[in-house]
C-alpha cells in the first residue's frame, strides 16, 4: 500500500557526494536516505510545466518514500510513503 | 580503454511525425559528441539516408543506414551491414509498402527471412516467445536486444527484466536511446508532431507523450552511468558499427543498357549518329563545327557517357516521331552533340555557347539533360520509357512535401488548442506576398490576450522550427530514374497513385548525388501552345510551318518586343520585362537572350541591369575590366551575366583547366565564408600572374567576377528559352488569332488571366466571336473563312465538362447543326450535361445565333423540364409539360450580356467591362489609359480600370506593382508600403480609381500612387487579377 501525501510537505535534503539524497530533515520525514531509484518528469510544457527529479529512497533502513526536487525552484518535497 | 558509444536507433524527421530533427542536425550533434558513427533508422524507409550520409561523411562520422519496420505488428530496427545488406533492406521495404495505405509499411517474419542477408536486427520486445521467433528466423548472431533507459520510473526494472530474457536466449544486448531529436530543446516539437499525428491537441494526447525530454542524442559518458550494470551493451554498438561500412555508390550500374546495332559499341553508334545529325544541321560542316564535335565526343568517350546521350537521343526521336513537342533546356544546350542529336534546338556555335558548363572530363556526376515536353503530351513519353527499359528498372523520383507557413499554423495551432476560428484567420491571412516570418505576415491585429503570451511565443517558435520539415512524399511529375540493376536493389519503391507506377524513396537531389541517371521531363505548356497554333495555321493555310527553319532576325518581331507588345509571349510578358524592353530595345536574337537572363531577382538586386541598359542605349561607353575579357564579354556589353562567362574567364585569364573552372564557378555561386573566398582568390590570382596579368588587374578581375557570380545565369538555358520567346512573338505577330487560341486552350499558364489575352488580341485587330451552339468547337479556334477572327470554344463555358463539350460537338458532327434549343435538348437527351451547363449555354447566348432569346428559352426550359439536366432522362410523362408561352420578358441589355459572358466564360468577346463604367469614371475625372499615356512626366493624374495583376516582389522592399486595364490598354501602378497600408482594403477590390503622379523614362511609364478608391458596385465576380509574390 502506498499513501499519496497531498499537498506534499517540503523537505530539507542534503546530497551525498554522488549528488543523490543523503540526509533528510523535515516534519514529515527525517533520516538517512539510501537511493533505490531515480527518474525525471518533465511535462506539460505548454500549460503548467512540471519539471521534477524523483527519488525513491529507503529511510533509516525501514521506510520507503518517494521524494522529488522541483527543478524550477530547487525545493524538495515528499510525495508518497510506502507502508 | 573504454570503447566509444555509437547510437544505433535514431529517427530523423523523415520518420514523418515521429522525429524532430533534420538528418544533418543529427549528424552534426554526433560529431559534437565525438561519436564515431551514427545510424539512421527512420520508419518504413531510407528517405533521409542520402543527405544523412553526406552530412555525416563530411563531419567524419561513419553513417550507418537502416530503417524501422513493423514485422508482425512489432517494430524492429534493421541495419545494413554492406551494400548487399542495403539492397536487401530496399527489397524488404519495397515489399512492406505494397498493398498498404499510402506511406505505411508492414510485413511478416516469413518475408523478412527471404531478404535477410547482411542485415542486423534490433528488437525491444519483452516477450520471450517473440525473441525466440526472431532468433529462429533470422539467426541468433544477428538479433540484438535493445536496452533503453530514458529515466522513467519503470526503466531500471524493465531493463533488468529484458536483460534477463536476453541472457536466457543468449541474445547480445545493445544500449540505445531510441533517439527522436538531436537535442532536448526539440522535445516540444516532437510532442507537437505526436499531436499532429493523432489529429488532436497536446492535452488530448498527453497519455501518448513521453514523460520527459530524454530522447535526444546522448554522449557515451552521459549514458554510461545509466547502463552501469550493462557495460557489454554500451560496448557492442561500436563493434557493430565497425562491421557496417559501405558507401551508396551506384555509378557502376547506372545505365540500363542501350541496345545498339550489331558490331557497334554505344560510343561508335553515338559517333555515327552525331555525324549524320551534323550533316543535317550544318551546310556545310565548317572546321569550327567539326572541331567542336570532335572535342565533345572525346570528353563523352572519356567520361563513359555515350549511353546517356543515346538514351536522350532515343527519347527525343520517339517524341518527334509521335508528334510530341519537346526540346532540351538548361546547360545541355551548351553541347553541339545534344544539338545535332535533336535534343536541343539552339546552335551552340552560332550562339557562342560553352560546352564546359555542361560537361568536362573530370565530372563525376551525370550531367543534367532537362527536356521540356508539351504538358499535354508528356505522359506519352513517360510511358515510352517504362516500356523501353522495363518496369523493373524504371521509377518516378519522389518529391518531399515540406511544411509551409499555412500548414504549420494550422497544425501547430491545433496541437496547442488554439480556437479553430482564430487559426482559420491566422492561416488565411498569411499573406502569400511575404515570406520573411510568420508573425510579420499576419494580416490583422491579434487579440491582445494572445499576443505576447507564453503560448503565443511557443507557437511562433514551433511554427518556425517545423518549417521545411518533411510532411509526406509526393511524386515528382517529370523526374524518372532509370537504372542498370533492378530498382529495388538500389532504392525502396512505393506504389504511386497511378496503377503500375512506382515512386522511389529518393528525391531528385538524392538521385543526382548517387550518380544515378535521372531524366527530367518537365511540362511546358508553351510547347503545347506552339504545337496547337501551328496545327491551326496549317488547317487555315494548308502550310505546315517549320519553326526550326525560322530565321531569328525578323525586325518586326524585335520592334514588337521593343515596344513591350509581349502579352502572351513566352518569358518576356511579365510586368518587369515589359518595363525593361522599351529601354533595352532588343534588336538581335542575342539581345533577347540577355533579356531572358537579366530580368530576374539576382541581377535586379545586384544592380547589373542598369549598367547594361545604359550601355545598350549608348549612354555609357562599353568598357571591359581587362582587354583579355573583351571577347568573353562582348555579347553582354562588358557586363558579366552568364555562368559560362565565369568559366571562360577562369580558363582564359586564370589559367584553369575546364574542370577547375567549373569548380571555380560553382564555388563562387555559393555563399562562402571569408577563409574559403580568400583561398579561391589566391588560386585565381596565381593563375592570372602565370598568364602575365598584373596582380592589380588580377584582383580587380576577381572582384568583378565575385560581384556577378551570385546571379550568373546559364547562357544556354537563356538561349533555349529566348528561342521559344522569339517563336511565340513571331506567332503573335503573324498568326495572332491562332496564337491566341493556343494560349486560351492551354490555360492555366503565363502571367495573365485569359481575359487579358483576349482584350490584348482585340486591341490588335482580332475579332472575337462568342460561343455558338453550331459554330463553337470543344476548344477555341480561328473562325474558318474569316481572317483574324476566332470563336470561343465550349472550353470557355463554366460547368460544362469535357464530356459535355464532346457530346455537343459529336452529335452535331454526326447529325448536323442544331435547329433550335428544343432540337438540342431532344438530341442530347441523356448526355452528360448538368442543369448549370444548360443554363450557362442559354445565358451566354449560345442559341442567340438561332434567333432564340435567352431569358425566354430559360423560362421555357424550366417550365417544361423543371430545369433538370440532360444526364438524367425524363422519368415519366408527368415530368413533361406542354410548351407554355413565355411571358414577355425584358430583353437583356448590352451590359447585362457582357456581365453574363464574363461570369460564364471569364472573358468578353464584346466590349470591355470598363466601357460600361466609362461615364461614371469620367464623372469622377478619370482619364483613360490612352490619354494617360500622353500626360507629362511629373504631372498628377487620375486613372481607373480593372486590376489585372498585383505583385509584391521580394526584391522591391514591399513596394507593390499593380496593373490596371481598360478598353484602351494598361496602366502600371507603383504603390509604396505606407500608401498600401492605408488603402489595403480598397486595393483588394476589382475596379479601382487611383490618383498619383506620372513617372516616365525611355518610353516606360507608370503612376506613383498616393490615393486609392474602389469603384462601388463592381462585383467581386469581375476580379480578373493574377496576384504574385
Amino acid at each position: 500500500m502506498t499513501r499519496l501525501i497531498d499537498p506534499p510537505p517540503e523537505l530539507t535534503v542534503e546530497l551525498d557526494p554522488q549528488g543523490a539524497p543523503g540526509r533528510i530533515t523535515g516534519e514529515a520525514l527525517r533520516g538517512d536516505a539510501v537511493p533505490i531509484n531515480r527518474w525525471l518528469v518533465d511535462q506539460d510544457w505548454w500549460d503548467q510545466p512540471v519539471r521534477r527529479e524523483y527519488w525513491k529512497v529507503l529511510i533509516s533502513e525501514t521506510l520507503l518514500a518517494e521524494i522529488y526536487q522541483d527543478l524550477a525552484t530547487d525545493r524538495w518535497y515528499l510525495e508518497r510513503l510506502y507502508d | 580503454m573504454t570503447k566509444p558509444f555509437v547510437e544505433l536507433h535514431c529517427h530523423s524527421n523523415f520518420s514523418f511525425l515521429d522525429g524532430a530533427s533534420h538528418p544533418h542536425e543529427l549528424a552534426e550533434r554526433a560529431a559534437e559528441l565525438e561519436m564515431p558513427a551514427l545510424a539512421i533508422t527512420d520508419t518504413g524507409g531510407v528517405y533521409g539516408a542520402v543527405r544523412f550520409m553526406q552530412a555525416a561523411r563530411r563531419l567524419g562520422v561513419r553513417p550507418l543506414i537502416g530503417a524501422e519496420l513493423e514485422i508482425d505488428g512489432d517494430p524492429v530496427r534493421i541495419l545494413a551491414r554492406s551494400k548487399r545488406g542495403y539492397s536487401q533492406l530496399c527489397r524488404l521495404l519495397s515489399h512492406a509498402h505494397k498493398e498498404q495505405p499510402k506511406g505505411e509499411a508492414r510485413t511478416d517474419l516469413a518475408t523478412v527471412t527471404r531478404h535477410n542477408q547482411d542485415l542486423f536486427f534490433l528488437t525491444d520486445t519483452d516477450r520471450d516467445g517473440r525473441l525466440a521467433e526472431l532468433q529462429g528466423a533470422l539467426g541468433r548472431d544477428r538479433v540484438f536486444v535493445e536496452l533503453v533507459n530514458h529515466l522513467r520510473a519503470e526503466d531500471s526494472w524493465v531493463m533488468a527484466q529484458r536483460a534477463g530474457m536476453a541472457r536466457r536466449h543468449r541474445a547480445p544486448l545493445v544500449a540505445t536511446n531510441q533517439v527522436r531529436y538531436h537535442a532536448p530543446h526539440r522535445r516540444p516539437l516532437h510532442d507537437v508532431l505526436v499531436a499532429i499525428k493523432h489529429k488532436a491537441s497536446l492535452d488530448e494526447v498527453r497519455g501518448q507523450l513521453h514523460p520527459n525530454a530524454e530522447r535526444g542524442l546522448k554522449a557515451g559518458d552521459q549514458l554510461r552511468s545509466l547502463f552501469r550494470d550493462y557495460p557489454e551493451a554500451m560496448a557492442l554498438p561500436f563493434e557493430l558499427a565497425q562491421d557496417c561500412d559501405f558507401d551508396l555508390d551506384f555509378r557502376g550500374v547506372r545505365f540500363p543498357g542501350f541496345p545498339v546495332p550489331e558490331g557497334e559499341t554505344p560510343f561508335s553508334y553515338l559517333y555515327r549518329l552525331t555525324q549524320d545529325g551534323a550533316r543535317q544541321r550544318y551546310h556545310p560542316i565548317t572546321p569550327a563545327v567539326a572541331q567542336r564535335l570532335q572535342r565533345e565526343l572525346e570528353v563523352i568517350e572519356k567520361t563513359g557517357l555515350a549511353e546517356f546521350f543515346l538514351i536522350n537521343w532515343d527519347l527525343m526521336r520517339f517524341a518527334r516521331e509521335n508528334g510530341v513537342p519537346g526540346q532540351g533546356r538548361g546547360s545541355a544546350a551548351d553541347s553541339i552533340v545534344a544539338y545535332v542529336l535533336g535534343i536541343t534546338r539552339v546552335d551552340p556555335i552560332e550562339h557562342n555557347l560553352l560546352f564546359e558548363r555542361f560537361l568536362h572530363e573530370e565530372m563525376t556526376s551525370t550531367p543534367d539533360i532537362d527536356i521540356d515536353f508539351s504538358t499535354a503530351h508528356r505522359e506519352k513519353v513517360i510511358q515510352y520509357i517504362y516500356d523501353k527499359y522495363g518496369w523493373e528498372r524504371t521509377g518516378m523520383v519522389c518529391n518531399v512535401v515540406t511544411y509551409r507557413p499555412r500548414m504549420a499554423i494550422r497544425q501547430v495551432g491545433k496541437a496547442l488548442a488554439f480556437p479553430p476560428d482564430l487559426l482559420d484567420r491566422l492561416a488565411k491571412s498569411v499573406d502569400r506576398w511575404f515570406s520573411e516570418g510568420i508573425e510579420d505576415s499576419m494580416g490583422f491585429e491579434l487579440p491582445r490576450d494572445i499576443i505576447g503570451s507564453h503560448t503565443w511565443l511557443q507557437f511562433i517558435k514551433l511554427c518556425q522550427e517545423i518549417q521545411g520539415f518533411p510532411r509526406h512524399l509526393s511524386i515528382h511529375v517529370g523526374g524518372m530514374l532509370v537504372t542498370g540493376e533492378p530498382l529495388v536493389d538500389i532504392v525502396p519503391v512505393e506504389p504511386a497513385t497511378m496503377e503500375d507506377r512506382v515512386v522511389v524513396q529518393f528525391d531528385k537531389n538524392d538521385v543526382e548525388d548517387l550518380g544515378l541517371i535521372k531524366m527530367d521531363m518537365l511540362g511546358l505548356r508553351t510547347l503545347s501552345v506552339v504545337a496547337e497554333s501551328l496545327e491551326m495555321v496549317e488547317r487555315e493555310t494548308g502550310v505546315r510551318l517549320d519553326l526550326d527553319a525560322l530565321p531569328l532576325n525578323d525586325p518586326e518581331v524585335f520592334e514588337m518586343c521593343s515596344e513591350a507588345d509581349t502579352i502572351g509571349v513566352f518569358q518576356i510578358e511579365s510586368r518587369a520585362q515589359m518595363m525593361t524592353l522599351p529601354r533595352t530595345r532588343p534588336n538581335t536574337f542575342n539581345d533577347l537572350v540577355v533579356e531572358v537572363a537579366i530580368i530576374r531577382p539576382g541581377p535586379i538586386q545586384g544592380n547589373a541591369v542598369h549598367p547594361y541598359i545604359r550601355r545598350k542605349q549608348g549612354r555609357e561607353p562599353v568598357t571591359y575590366p581587362h582587354p583579355l575579357l573583351e571577347p568573353i564579354l562582348r555579347d553582354t556589353l562588358g557586363v558579366i551575366l552568364y555562368q559560362e562567362q565565369i568559366i571562360e574567364i577562369a580558363m582564359a585569364v586564370g589559367g584553369m583547366t575546364p574542370a577547375q573552372s567549373d569548380g571555380f564557378r560553382r564555388a563562387m555561386t555559393r555563399h562562402l565564408n571569408r577563409v574559403e573566398m580568400s583561398s579561391l582568390k589566391e588560386g585565381f590570382v596565381k593563375g592570372c600572374l602565370a598568364n602575365g596579368v598584373t596582380i592589380e588587374v588580377a584582383e580587380q578581375l576577381f572582384s568583378a567576377v565575385e560581384g556577378f557570380a551570385a546571379f550568373g545565369f546559364c547562357r544556354s538555358h537563356a538561349a533555349a528559352f529566348a528561342r521559344t520567346a522569339y517563336e511565340t512573338a513571331w506567332l503573335k505577330l503573324k498568326h495572332p488569332a491562332a496564337f491566341l487560341c493556343g494560349l486560351l486552350n492551354n490555360q492555366p499558364m503565363g502571367f495573365y488571366h485569359p481575359s487579358v489575352l483576349v482584350e490584348d488580341a482585340k486591341r490588335h485587330g482580332v475579332t472575337a466571336l462568342p460561343v455558338h451552339v453550331n459554330h463553337s468547337d470543344v476548344r477555341c479556334l480561328p473562325e474558318p473563312g474569316r481572317a483574324n477572327t476566332f470563336r470561343l470554344g465550349f472550353n470557355y463555358l463554366r460547368d460544362l465538362g469535357e464530356e459535355g463539350r464532346l457530346a455537343i460537338v459529336e452529335e452535331r458532327t454526326r447529325t448536323g447543326d442544331y435547329l433550335s434549343f428544343t432540337d438540342f435538348l431532344e438530341r442530347l437527351r441523356g448526355a452528360p450535361l448538368n442543369p448549370r451547363a444548360v443554363r450557362n449555354l442559354v445565358m451566354v447566348g449560345a442559341f442567340e445565333g438561332l434567333g432564340q432569346v435567352r431569358r425566354e428559352l430559360l423560362w421555357d426550359w424550366q417550365e417544361r423540364t423543371h430545369g433538370i439536366g440532360l444526364r438524367r432522362k425524363l422519368q415519366s410523362q408527368s415530368e413533361l409539360r406542354l410548351p407554355a408561352q413565355a411571358p414577355a420578358l425584358p430583353a437583356l441589355t448590352e451590359v447585362e450580356k457582357t456581365r453574363l459572358e464574363y461570369r460564364i466564360s471569364e472573358v468578353s468577346t464584346g466590349k470591355h467591362l470598363v466601357h460600361f463604367w466609362r461615364t461614371r469614371l469620367e464623372e469622377k475625372g478619370v482619364v483613360n489609359s490612352r490619354e494617360a499615356m500622353r500626360v507629362r512626366s511629373g504631372s498628377r493624374v487620375r486613372v481607373g480600370g480593372l486590376v489585372i495583376t498585383r505583385q509584391a516582389p521580394g526584391t522591391a522592399q514591399r513596394i507593390r506593382f499593380f496593373t490596371l486595364e481598360d478598353e484602351f490598354g494598361h496602366v502600371n501602378l507603383t504603390i509604396y508600403p505606407d500608401v498600401y497600408k492605408r488603402f489595403r482594403r480598397e486595393a483588394a477590390q476589382p475596379i479601382l480609381v487611383v490618383d498619383g503622379v506620372v513617372q516616365r523614362q525611355d518610353g516606360v511609364w507608370s503612376v506613383l500612387v498616393d490615393n486609392i478608391e474602389a469603384l462601388s458596385g463592381a462585383a467581386k465576380e469581375h476580379s480578373r487579377s493574377h496576384d504574385y509574390k
